[in-house]
């Protein structure tokens, strides 16, 4: 599977999902400075973490999901919750390469700034797209033993 | 930041266990494992001591 951009699922959004978007990004980064600066770094660092618009984003996917089976005449929650359970298993491994990031920058950063936070940046690709690797090729072959069981199925007496 | 992403780590396996097995509704289930975000994140913080 080759990963790549697809501009045109920008339209499915509405603007106003957008700025839900941008406002709780926004908050988000507000609350986790305010924290710093009242009760250190090393907390408000925590706060960094915070899955702050994946509530909106996974809501926002579901919508989605359940608004295209609709217009094909289909009851869409079930795809819909698949949809955002799929979102979610992408966040898990993003949250790796996230920790590879912080790691590899804390361990750095005494060196020199700039040279720590290019290696982090390196280290968080590095780490995401492996993670994605290792997961695609872990699920591929449960994959392929799930549609064969399917055809057998389908080819006997159910 | 490295036991917040711990955290995310575990609240987003949640969430998905939370919508596949349970078949939990999106926000709901996004909500409820904001607050296991919160415990394992300022758990493992100040376990580690508040260094990292």
């Amino acid at each position: 599977m080759i990963v790549k951009v697809s501009f045109s699922s920008l339209k499915d959004g509405r603007w106003y999902e957008y700025i839900i978007r941008f406002v709780l990004g926004g908050a988000a980064t507000v609350v986790t400075g305010v924290i710093s600066s009242r009760f250190g770094a090393s907390v408000g660092g925590v706060f960094l973490a915070l899955p702050a618009i994946f509530c909106a984003s996974a809501t926002l996917i579901q919508k989605h999901e359940e608004r295209r089976k609709r217009e094909a005449g289909l009851g869409g929650e079930r795809r819909g919750q698949q949809a955002a359970a799929l979102d979610a298993a992408g966040a898990a491994l993003g949250s790796l390469g996230m920790a590879a990031f912080a790691l590899a920058f804390w361990l750095l950063v005494e060196r020199q700034t700039l040279m720590a936070f290019a290696i982090a940046l390196g280290a968080w690709i590095a780490m995401s797209i492996a993670a994605w690797w290792v997961w695609r090729h872990s699920r591929l072959p449960r994959a392929r033993a799930g549609g064969k069981s399917r055809r057998s199925t389908s080819n006997g007496f159910a | 930041m490295i036991w917040g992403s711990v955290a995310l780590l575990v609240y987003s396996i949640v969430v998905c266990q939370l919508l596949m097995r349970f078949r939990w509704n999106v926000l709901p289930a996004t909500l409820a494992a904001l607050t296991g975000w919160l415990a394992v994140a300022l758990g493992l913080h100040f376990a580690a001591g508040a260094g990292a």
